[in-house]
């Protein structure tokens, strides 16, 4: 396997220790530099061009995001970040990678791997993160999504339901499976209101791909997707579903 | 025959028919009883045939055609007793809007009842069925009344119980402003790194987060939150301990205490905001070491004067005054509910000057 080599900028000096141990103890990455501002990373990563590079968000004199917008080349990016809600959700609906802090070795190799095998996101890709990031929850057309290390951008119009597992959310589209890291009611509230119908706690439907809706003895409604499978809402929902009904 | 016609009907039509909303179970209670009430008047009412075995229909039909105007009647008083409620009428009110609904409403059964009468009957006749149509209108609204203040009491009792939950939610979310989570997760994840390098350094940091953890949460439930100058001191000492694990030497701290001062008595959380607001903006976006200053002075008048004060960027009065952050409006607010009038918070700051926020309470 060859080496990659690797840069790392974030400012606190006790989190730039487990990045160094985590690059130095990685047998795909090979460490060239580190930066604990933005103004130097951004300076530092043009003049070494590494091709990975892990970046925490929150940095003096410049944020991360802010230093790959303005980089003039498009490395693997890793966030690191402790808790930015609006630029997490922004990640991972563009298959950007990151890592959130505390992280452990594992997590960390899950990342280095994932980027191994996935080739860098397209710059649209980081484009997207960025708006997103940026200017908070907008209506959301697409959707980068990965499937064994690669990547595909799916359109929210395919999206036929999706179901929350605990922290994940699994979408349903184009009779696959996908797997985001992100929760379901983020995503709810970045979808089309009229068209994605939250049926109960834990799922999301898109109408478009709705086959029929019957009512249950308790005249709650079970709604059965074109793919076979049926989903009951509950009775907020059902009520919701009937009064949109003409 | 077996009826098999429902469930293909609602699974045909699942969208079109909603169920009918206006029988509740009340009224079909009240139907119900009625309708019972119908059946026992036509069986007293020929008593002795039924004894013998007969049982004249017509009976029913005389029982249903007397009683159901009154019961028809009756149920007006379903929607009185909801605008006495909604208005919350006084007793007297109360009393003579169904008195002159009972005589209303008594005095039209009764001409129904009369009319249905064949013979001629004596004035003295009357007198008995106009005081039961008076007592069943009596015992109808009381039922009437009785529901009306039960479902109230069950939607104040919910009402009740979202608010408690508000509160909870709004705990959380105060606790969550005070120790926000970038802070909680970075000081996790250098002291996850501390284990290994410097196990006995990081068992002190776990100890002050726990200080720190309880403080918060302990001064958050106790209601009347008043800690003494020097609860609080520690408090920010432990938080300072934390900020620099995170910043390093970035962060150097000067103290300027009256040893006076110590037991003066204030509002839990008042001192570590402005540091925390000053490490925010002074010292989290520069990479350059700056110096932070915290002062307490027990003044002549006894009066209580606590200053941070950091060397950073500061800013321009009106760019303070503009400002959207909570931090500082927020201590102020809170000043002044507690101590009206007497207590100031000062902002002091140029750009390019540092920024230095005074309090002084009593």
């Amino acid at each position: 396997m060859t080496m990659k080599t690797a840069f790392f900028a974030e400012d606190e000096p006790l989190a730039r220790d487990v990045l160094r141990d985590a690059i130095y103890g990685h047998p795909a990455l090979r460490l060239v530099g580190e930066a604990a501002d933005g103004a130097t990373a951004l300076e530092r990563i043009e003049q070494l061009r590494p091709e990975v590079v892990f970046m925490d968000i929150q940095m003096p004199e410049m944020t991360g995001l802010e230093v790959l917008r303005r980089l003039d080349y498009l490395p693997h990016i890793v966030f690191t970040t402790a808790y930015d809600q609006y630029a997490v959700t922004a990640f991972e609906l563009n298959a950007v990678d990151y890592l959130l802090k505390p992280f452990t070795r594992a997590r960390f190799a899950e990342a280095v791997s994932r980027l191994l095998e996935g080739g860098a996101p397209p710059r649209a890709a980081l484009d997207g993160a960025l708006t997103q990031a940026q200017g908070g929850p907008a209506r959301l057309e697409r959707i980068l999504v990965r499937d064994r290390g690669r990547i595909f951008p799916l359109s929210a119009g395919e999206i036929e339901y999706m179901k929350a597992d605990s922290k994940y959310t699994v979408i349903v589209a184009r009779g696959q499976h996908f797997l985001v890291r992100i929760g379901i009611s983020e995503l709810e509230a970045q979808l089309d209101p009229k068209r994605f119908i939250r049926v109960h706690r834990s799922a999301l439907v898109n109408l478009d791909f709705v086959e029929s809706m019957r009512a249950d003895d308790q005249s709650q409604l079970q709604i059965c997707m074109r793919d076979g499978s049926c989903i009951g809402a509950n009775r907020e929902a059902s009520k919701l579903l009937r009064e949109m009904a003409i | 025959m077996t009826w098999r016609g429902h469930g293909v009907l609602s699974d045909t039509f699942p969208m079109t028919t909603p169920k009918p909303s206006f029988l509740t179970p009340m009224w079909r209670i009240y139907i119900g009883a009625w309708l019972v009430y119908v059946v026992l008047i036509a069986v007293v009412l020929q008593t002795e045939s039924v004894i013998a075995g007969k049982f004249d229909p017509m009976m029913l039909v005389y029982a249903f055609v007397s009683i159901t105007p009154t019961a028809a009647l009756l149920a007006l008083a379903w929607p009185l007793t909801g605008w006495i409620e909604r208005r919350r009428l006084a007793l007297p009110q109360r009393a003579a809007i169904h008195l002159g609904a009972a005589l209303g409403s008594a005095i039209c059964a009764h001409l129904v009842f009369t009319a249905l009468q064949t013979a001629p009957r004596p004035f003295a006749w009357h007198v008995w069925p106009f005081m039961y149509n008076l007592m069943i209108y009596a015992l109808v609204t009381g039922i009437f009344h009785v529901v009306r203040v039960t479902a109230a009491g069950q939607r104040q009792a919910l009402a009740a119980q979202q608010a408690r939950t508000l509160l909870v939610a709004a705990e959380l979310g105060a606790l969550r402003s005070k120790l926000n989570p970038h802070f909680l997760f970075n000081t996790l994840h250098s002291i996850i790194a501390l284990t290994q390098r410097n196990p006995a350094a990081a068992e002190t940091a776990l100890f002050q987060f726990s200080d720190m953890l309880r403080y918060v949460l302990d001064t958050e439930r106790a209601g009347v939150d008043r800690v003494t100058l020097d609860a609080e001191l520690d408090f920010v000492r432990d938080y300072l301990e934390l900020e620099s694990l995170r910043l390093g030497e970035r962060l150097r701290v000067e103290w300027d205490l009256d040893p006076d001062a110590g037991d003066h008595l204030l509002p839990a959380l008042t001192l570590q905001p402005l540091v925390e607001n000053s490490i925010k903006h002074a010292f989290n976006p520069h990479s350059r070491p700056g110096l932070l200053r915290i002062a307490s002075r027990r003044m002549e008048s006894g009066m209580l004067r606590l200053s941070v004060g950091d060397d950073g960027p500061g800013a321009a009065p009106e760019a303070i005054a503009a400002s959207t952050g909570l931090g500082l409006r927020t201590i102020g607010r809170r000043l002044e509910l507690d101590y009206p009038e007497r207590a100031r918070l000062a902002v002091d700051s140029q750009p390019g000057a540092g920024f230095t926020v005074t309090i002084t309470l009593p």
